[in-house]
């Protein structure tokens, strides 16, 4: 199927599009952003995160290692990560998940992260075949 | 779910100080506990990712502030006219993408994931608060992805969202 560009007024064709339709024939994953806080944590409970990057980086792996698992898809599958970061590094850890596959990833580096004390923050698109 | 207003309109009301923040939904910190879609679990409404099977029609949107959904480039003056506070603007963001999945006849059930690009991260909670109002309050929630940043579109911008939708081909 071919892009179909969405205009909800009538407008000349040289102004922005709020919204391009396409057809997919996989099924998509798309997982909030992670970091390395316990999943399964209750929401309000209070949660210190380590210091160094490279434990916060594997703990957050961990984390989107565990939701990719639930959800039928593994490193293998992701095509896209967005990659947020207050202090760099890390980098090996990611390498030692990843196993040699490398996504389309854009990184950012953030002066404040959505929860207080975490460092690093992974977005991630996977694809997942049926069944 | 409240009355689709048109954007003037709400402009007024949102001024009179109609729109306030709801003090009864319960909103919780980011992300949560909860995995998969469709959870509705009050203690846990949040989900770690959304999956949509194959077979379906992806519909990305572009990002939304509380600008008009149309407007001019580069922007003009006389159009950058939103309210100051976090709840009016966000209303107005909703808004706009509800003008983009409505005309496709889509509804918030259809969202898969939702960016917020947020110039304070301390309005996560207003921010949540209504966009829970679009979404049914926890019948549905996205996957969603907040992010600080300095700058948005327009000066007085203080919150942009972008969605993606899926849409079943065959329904």
């Amino acid at each position: 199927m071919p892009l179909e560009v969405i205009n909800t007024r009538n407008v000349s064709a040289t102004a922005f599009p709020p919204g391009i339709r396409v057809s997919a024939d996989m099924g998509f994953l798309f997982l909030s952003g992670i970091t390395a806080r316990p999943l399964d944590l209750d929401a309000q409970a209070d949660f210190e995160f380590p210091t160094d990057i490279g434990v916060q980086t594997r703990m957050m792996l961990q984390n989107v290692e565990a939701v990719l698992e639930q959800a039928g898809a593994t490193w293998r599958d992701v095509i896209k990560i967005t990659r947020f970061y207050t202090e760099s590094g890390g980098g090996e850890v990611v390498r030692e998940f990843l196993q040699g596959w490398n996504p389309c990833t854009t990184t950012l580096g953030v002066d404040e992260l959505p929860i207080s004390g975490a460092k690093i923050m992974y977005d991630v698109i996977a694809v997942v075949s049926d069944g | 779910m409240r009355d689709l207003l048109n954007r003037r309109d709400f402009l007024v009301t949102g001024a009179a100080g109609v729109a306030t923040v709801s003090g009864t939904v319960q909103l919780f910190s980011f992300p949560l506990a909860a995995h998969s879609q469709g959870n509705r679990s009050v203690t846990t409404p949040r989900g770690t990712y959304v999956r949509a099977d194959a077979g379906v029609d992806l519909m990305f949107l572009a990002g939304a502030t509380a600008l008009d959904l149309y407007h001019l480039h580069p922007h003009v003056e006389h159009e950058v006219i939103m309210p100051a506070d976090i709840v009016g603007q966000t209303h107005m963001v909703m808004r706009n993408l509800k003008e983009v999945l409505d005309d496709q006849g889509l509804t918030w059930r259809n969202v898969v994931k939702a960016n917020r690009y947020q110039t304070d991260l301390s309005e996560s909670e207003a921010i949540e608060s209504v966009m829970a109002e679009y979404f049914g309050y926890w019948d549905w929630w996205p996957a969603m992805t907040a992010m600080k940043v300095r700058n948005l579109s327009s000066e007085p911008a203080r919150l942009e969202i972008d969605i993606i939708a899926a849409i079943p081909r065959n329904g």
